[in-house]
């Protein structure tokens, strides 16, 4: 029995005598009794109908289009007929160099063009090329986000410089998330718009005071991040700076949010002094910074991220936010550790997010002073971790291994997680982690030890990977899952001190 | 407009530019993209026309700026979709780090020039003998229609010419008939039909309309505003665009060139005008060449018949 098949090929022009030597070629192809090729006009259309090759033709091909149809006595030979004419297309396409093909602009200057409009270029380029690619950015006028790498200092002091003299925002190096009149940028969260305009030198930071703003019931205006260097020394806060003028003057933002690691002493100052100028009240997070000396600039300080989100939110709504739980930590810790060997005093913080990890490190310093250091905290998305492989935050490959290996540590009691979801992030990133949490555990249940196993998830619930989902996965996991990094990071140091003094009173 | 470090733009000098590309360009700067690029024509989207920036040879277009020389377009590295800018004196493709300056280009007309009229047996005798000029040309698309209407017959597997002549039959008893709009419905089964970029059905109309034009038929406005209107959507947007051209009588230069030899032009010019034509193209020229003859020698008599005879058994019989 014979079979019609058709292929369409958008905007395809060719002149007659190369359908007929292409049409020629597919007749002469066993097993084709006909075949046709014309542009999908309705009157060429009306002849393939007549000439029983139409059946089954996809209705939206078009004049523009050209259509192939086969007549052959089975589908296998259909079907090479149809990739026989597909290849000969695609040869006389090569040929002539200039048609045939969609335009996919490459460079900065032909994305420009191709949107002239456009104000900010997001690059993501190789370390070595992205300085050159951000100054044409910023000569045209366009504000950068820099998700690129290993630039250098020097490259990123100069980028910055240019950017202030223009008036413009250089979001990075290394810049992973941004939030700009509510288009998420690099990894970012599907955040409630509203008042609180945040400026981070911190990825993961900003993303979790996102979320937790969106938690507490209030919104987003704007989202800058600078790069984690750019309150370093040399970079002197540049971005910081210009962003915190620029949510000053911005008359959708009531509240301001700053958040990064300690800066460098005389960054913090010019930061301050500007925070202190603001006529907003501006909300502070540096993580382990001096609470005193932002509150003598009149700002308010926030050790933790969710306390800045908290305080914001606060700020924002004029009202106290709705609690994200009880904080019945002490409790939770005491019946977890339970099940922990005596020896089993460690915790094992594996995270995707650099931000999250350090502010881990904050909390259970605060927590535990100088046996902290006992514990081991890894930002697994950290250079040394990420040569030539992807992000944990996309890839958990990494992170699974060395959550089967921390199980079958007998020092370590608690697995500390962090969960980050948004755009950019794997698509079920708890999910992926489940099979190994299971293999850690079964490990060191095999071996007659316990495995807690903290998380929270940094996500909303218009997060494409479904927050609820996430958590519920994790908990049949059997993971303590809280609301924020700072909460787990103090459950995992109240677990541990709990082993820690079971085993002090045993001696 | 352009990157910095990045070559300097190319610049192309525009010699001639259509009066009706001109008035658009006059509207200010608009954004197009190009359409289709081939060797020596490249066609711009502008809004819901089409306008071609070609080589010398290609001529004067309705829609087109027309430039010195031969360059190769299609290894000027512009592509299909790309960006254009379009402003009063000049198109940019910066993409591709293109300028057309059409700032110096002569305003070129393509309203039909004003031809003698000729009696109506001159006519026939003209077009037998562009005919019998044009009878080797090619075989595919409407070319074996050509030597069909000589004299010759219909050369087997001539399946559009079969299909298309007795169509064309009635569009010329309709147009004997003074029933342009009837003509036009005729006419449309011939709007997007056949292969390539420009369908035959298409060039045959063009030359049809663009026949009628230049013998001030009484019909060829009222037929050809209606063909063009009607030809929206359903051909390609390079031959919609020529349609649209023919539908406001605007021809290009070369058809014009074709028109005015087969009306006036001495044998020796007749000859290269109707080789040069029958080159356009894979079948192009022929299909152009088949309306225009059929238009210009549309009062012979025994055409309809004539073109009835051709018809496939099939239809012939319906």
């Amino acid at each position: 029995m014979n079979v019609v098949q058709q292929r369409v090929f958008r905007n395809a022009y060719r002149d007659s005598v190369e359908l007929m030597r292409i049409a020629a070629e597919i007749e002469r192809l066993p097993g084709i009794s006909r075949a046709g090729l014309v542009m999908a006009t309705p009157a060429n259309l009306a002849i393939l109908r007549e000439a029983g090759l139409a059946d089954g033709l996809d209705p939206t091909a078009g004049p523009n289009d050209m259509v192939v149809a086969v007549l052959a006595a089975e589908e296998g030979a259909a079907g090479a007929g149809l990739d026989r004419a597909a290849s000969l297309m695609r040869a006389a396409e090569a040929e002539a160099p200039g048609d045939g093909r969609r335009f996919e602009p490459t460079t900065l200057s032909e994305s420009a063009a191709d949107l002239p409009a456009a104000n900010l270029a997001l690059i993501s380029t190789p370390g070595p090329y992205a300085t050159a690619e951000a100054l044409k950015a910023l000569k045209r006028g366009m504000h950068v986000f820099l998700f690129s790498d290993n630039v250098p200092i020097e490259d990123e002091v100069e980028l910055k410089e240019m950017g202030r003299r223009k008036g413009l925002l250089v979001m990075g190096p290394d810049c992973g998330t941004a939030i700009v009149d509510g288009v998420p940028l690099g990894f970012a969260n599907a955040v409630r718009r509203g008042t609180i305009g945040l400026v981070g030198a911190s990825g993961t930071g900003l993303q979790q005071v996102t979320c937790l703003i969106d938690a507490f019931g209030a919104g987003v205006s704007q989202a800058i991040g600078v790069g984690g260097r750019d309150l370093h020394e040399e970079v002197g806060g540049a971005m910081m700076l210009a962003g915190l003028e620029r949510l000053s003057a911005d008359g959708g933002t009531t509240v301001v949010v700053l958040i990064s690691k300690p800066p460098a002493p005389s960054v913090a100052t010019k930061v301050l002094q500007a925070a202190a100028a603001s006529a907003k009240p501006v909300v502070v997070n540096f993580l382990g910074g001096d609470a005193d000396a932002i509150r003598a600039a009149g700002a308010h300080p926030a050790t933790t991220f969710e306390e800045a989100a908290l305080v914001a939110a606060r700020l924002a709504l004029g009202a106290e936010p709705p609690s994200l739980g009880d904080g019945n930590e002490e409790a939770i810790a005491v019946t977890a550790s339970a099940g922990l060997a005596a020896g089993q005093t460690r915790i094992a913080g594996l995270y995707s997010g650099g931000s999250l990890a350090s502010e881990a490190g904050v909390v259970l310093k605060g927590m535990l002073g100088s046996a902290a250091a006992e514990h081991q905290i890894l930002d697994l998305g950290d250079d040394e971790y990420t040569v030539g492989r992807p992000h944990p935050m996309i890839d958990p490959r990494l992170r699974s291994e060395k959550i089967e290996e921390a199980g079958r540590d007998p020092g370590v009691g608690v697995l500390l997680l962090d969960i980050v979801l948004g755009y950019a992030s794997h698509p079920d990133p708890a999910g992926a982690l489940v099979p190994a949490i299971e293999a850690a555990t079964i490990s060191a249940e095999t071996n007659g030890r316990g495995l807690v196993v903290v998380a929270s998830v940094c996500g909303t619930r218009a997060d494409p990977q479904g927050f609820d989902r996430q958590r519920a996965v994790l908990i049949d996991a059997g993971a303590l899952v809280v609301p924020s990094n700072a909460r787990a990071a103090r459950l995992a140091g109240l677990i541990a001190r709990q082993v820690a003094a079971r085993g002090a009173t045993a001696r | 407009m352009w990157a910095d470090g990045a070559r300097p733009p190319r610049r192309l000098r525009a010699t001639r530019i259509g009066i009706p590309l001109y008035d658009a360009l006059a509207d200010g700067v608009s954004r197009a993209r190009v359409e289709s690029v081939h060797r020596s024509a490249i066609n711009l989207r502008i809004g819901a026309s089409l306008a071609t920036v070609a080589c010398e040879s290609v001529g004067g277009l309705p829609m087109g700026l027309q430039l010195a020389g031969e360059p190769a377009l299609d290894r000027l590295g512009v592509k299909r979709g790309m960006p254009v800018l379009v402003g009063e004196s000049e198109i940019a493709i910066p993409a591709a780090g293109l300028i057309v300056a059409a700032n110096r280009g002569v305003l070129w007309s393509p309203i039909m020039p004003d031809l003698p009229s000729l009696p109506a047996e001159l006519r026939s005798l003209r077009v037998a003998v562009a005919l019998r000029m044009a009878s080797d040309g090619p075989s595919i698309g409407l070319g074996p229609l050509l030597s069909a209407l000589a004299g010759r017959p219909l050369a087997p597997g001539s399946a559009l010419a079969a299909r298309v002549a007795p169509v064309l039959a009635d569009l010329v008893e309709s147009l004997g008939a003074g029933d342009a709009a009837l003509a036009a419905h005729e006419a449309h089964p011939l709007v997007g039909l056949g292969p390539g970029a420009t369908p035959s059905g298409d060039d045959l109309l063009v030359g049809l309309l663009a026949g009628l034009a230049a013998t001030r038929h009484p019909e060829a406005a009222a037929l050809a505003s209606r063909i063009g209107r009607r030809a929206a959507g359903r051909t390609t947007a390079l031959s919609e665009q020529f349609l649209a051209d023919a539908g406001s009588l605007r021809f290009s230069e070369r058809v014009q060139r074709t028109t005015t030899a087969v009306l006036v032009g001495g044998a020796h010019e007749l000859r290269t005008v109707i080789g040069a034509t029958l080159a356009w193209g894979a079948s192009s020229g022929a299909d152009l060449l088949a309306g225009l003859l059929v238009a210009i020698g549309i009062d012979r008599p025994g055409l309809a018949a004539t073109l009835r005879s051709l018809a496939a058994p099939a239809e012939a019989a319906a």
